[in-house]
């Protein structure tokens, strides 16, 4: 952890007249292991996760094909001392970062588990629902500066639709995550009607850099390494941004 | 041991990068997997939990990766199944790495783990040279390496790689093949860089399984049109995990279509069929052949070459149960052969001693 963050103020330092209000657009908080999903997944689909695991457009089951440069990659101090992964401490999250940097608001951005990447588009929509369920019990209502995205496959139209409804109506969570890399670019028209229900529901589109698309992340040729300077992260048309729901949420 | 009968694929698993292959790592990949966190390289293809990747039975009771554990594996494939010999093909994903580096030095320690840890404790066994095929300079490498040892006696690729297997870039691979008598042992498995089906990505496990025998499809006419066995006659390929019942239609088809266009490929000049039959070998679990004797009998006569069955039990994916690995129905005089005279024949560097 570094000096800046650690030392406390100076007798001579005064707090600021106004206050520097952040809100982090993208914290990530992981799983302690798959077995957290427990609670919220039918027994039919624990025993699929068990079994068969992720079914992705990748190669390996249990690590990127694009091995991280640190384990990960997550600061070497995000380590909980509890034991589990980075982000799947609460208390180390606020001790570490909340609190020190005074975050007023922070927005939750799933990765584990490339949720909405799955090829079972059954199976991703039971993990979908339950990473979403999970983020309120595990996570938001233990801190209330914490905001829920509701993450779906933009793939299986219908059900991502249905996840939306199903969230919107619990009417705590701020955006809707969908993949960076689905089937087809996401201007497409199947994919419209999820982004109608995200207007009428004024609820932003959050695209975090991830998932698999099946095709080469630079279009061709396939690189060797990830840090291959051509790598485009995201269409740049389509970056998520913040809007008048975003901060009608943060205002109540 | 009673009987000679060669098991031509079994399957030892790796465990991990950070504890089974460590100790063969360079000190570069050595320090990289342990600082970088790099492991788990489990292919896609084949889950260890999945139910395919290992039969219950020849699970290890504390819940490690089925193929792990060498006195499970005498004891499964030897004492059980009736094998005198096998050879050892391991997936891991060493051969679905980008990165051509870290790939060659995965290879190489997966290729000194087998010898170390299970051709010298065991000497019924053989084993695939597992090959960086993303770089076939380095391939050739890793098969120089093992040339000189005879318990090596196939190089082994995976089904669906970068570019289809008859590319001329991969030529120098077959080269040395031919050279050192290594058959090709193309066995099921993806890197996974494009759609496993010719049409597009699928939602589940089977359906992919399933989907492969495209694949297989697709590496045979690439070898044959692109013209390897023209410039390679002695090359033996051999397909593994493949099926094997939808050879015939398949070998109709290319006999047709080749008589029509051969134009195209003049340097084509016998029907891909009989290049099929003197050229390719396949391994005989799984078969996928209806239940009555009849029709298993029609198959073999219509693949029209009792030379290409290869006995395998495919130890220890679930393809059967019981303790009789060969497929049932199938004639004696095929038998016989595809438990001795046709791996030897296949694989010449396999001495029985």
């Amino acid at each position: 952890m570094s000096e800046v963050i650690d030392r406390p103020l100076r007798d001579d330092e005064k707090p600021a007249a106004t206050r520097l209000r952040i809100v982090d657009c993208d914290v990530h908080p992981s799983l302690r292991s798959t077995d957290d999903l427990n609670e919220f997944l039918p027994r039919r689909w624990q025993q699929h996760l068990k079994e068969y695991g992720s079914h992705l457009r990748t190669p390996y089951l249990f690590t990127t094909p694009y091995p991280r440069s640190s384990p990960l990659i997550a600061r070497r101090d995000a380590w909980p001392p509890t034991g589990g992964p980075p982000g799947s401490d609460l208390d180390f999250m606020r001790k570490q970062h909340l609190d020190p940097l005074d975050v007023e608001f922070g927005i939750l951005q799933v990765l584990d588990l490339f949720i909405f990447s799955q090829q079972n588009l059954e199976f991703g929509a039971a993990i979908q629902r339950a990473i979403n369920d999970w983020q309120l019990a595990f996570w938001t209502h233990r801190d209330p500066r914490l905001k829920a995205s509701i993450l779906v496959g933009q793939d299986g139209t219908d059900l991502a639709i249905a996840e939306i409804e199903r969230c919107a109506k619990i009417g705590e969570y701020i955006q809707i995550n969908v993949s960076p890399r689905a089937n087809e670019p996401l201007g497409r028209r199947r994919y419209w009607p999820i982004y109608e229900r995200a207007q009428a529901l004024d609820l932003p589109l959050g695209i975090h850099v991830g998932g698999y698309g099946g095709h080469a992340p630079t279009g061709r040729p396939i690189m060797s390494r990830s840090t291959s300077p051509t790598r485009t992260p995201l269409p740049r048309s389509l970056r998520a941004s913040s809007s008048r729901a975003c901060r009608s949420a943060f205002q109540s | 041991m009673a009987v000679t009968r060669i098991d031509c694929d079994i399957h030892p698993a790796v465990g991990g990068t950070r504890t089974t292959l460590l100790p063969y790592l360079s000190d570069h990949w050595k320090e990289q997997v342990v600082s970088r966190a790099i492991d788990g390289l489990d292919l896609t293809s084949y889950p260890p939990s999945m139910p395919l990747s290992g039969r219950a039975d020849w699970r290890p009771a504390n819940g490690a990766r089925p193929g792990s554990d060498l006195a499970m594996v005498q004891k499964g494939a030897f004492d059980q199944l009736g094998a005198s010999h096998a050879i050892l093909n391991v997936l891991y994903g060493a051969q679905a790495v980008f990165d051509a580096y870290m790939a060659a030095d995965f290879c190489k320690a997966i290729n000194d783990w087998i010898a170390a840890e299970w051709l010298a404790r065991d000497s019924r066994l053989r084993a695939s040279i597992v090959v960086p095929m993303q770089a076939p300079d380095l391939a050739i490498e890793e098969i120089e390496r093992r040339a000189a040892d005879n318990r090596f006696v196939s190089i082994l690729v995976l089904a669906q790689g970068e570019t289809l297997l008859g590319r001329r870039h991969f030529w120098p691979v077959y080269q040395l093949a031919e050279k050192y008598k290594l058959p090709l042992a193309i066995h099921a498995g993806t890197q996974y860089r494009q759609a496993p089906s010719s049409a597009g990505w699928p939602s589940h496990r089977y359906e992919y399984y399933f989907v492969e025998a495209q694949a297989f499809q697709a590496q045979i006419l690439s070898l044959i049109y692109e013209g390897v066995f023209g410039k390679y006659p002695d090359l033996k390929v051999v397909l593994m995990e493949s099926g094997v019942s939808w050879l015939p239609a398949f070998m109709w088809r290319a006999n047709k279509t080749w008589r029509g266009v051969r134009v195209e490929v003049p340097w084509v000049e016998r029907e891909p069929a009989s290049i099929i039959r003197d050229n390719f070998r396949v391994t005989m679990q799984p078969f996928d052949a209806p239940s009555d004797a009849k029709s298993v009998e029609e198959i073999i006569d219509q693949i029209g070459s009792e030379k290409m069955f290869l006995f395998a039990s495919d130890y220890p994916h679930w393809q059967f149960d019981g303790d009789d690995p060969i497929p049932p129905n199938l004639p004696k005089s095929i038998i016989a052969k595809m438990c001795v005279d046709n791996p030897l024949e296949t694989f010449p560097r396999l001495s029985l001693n």
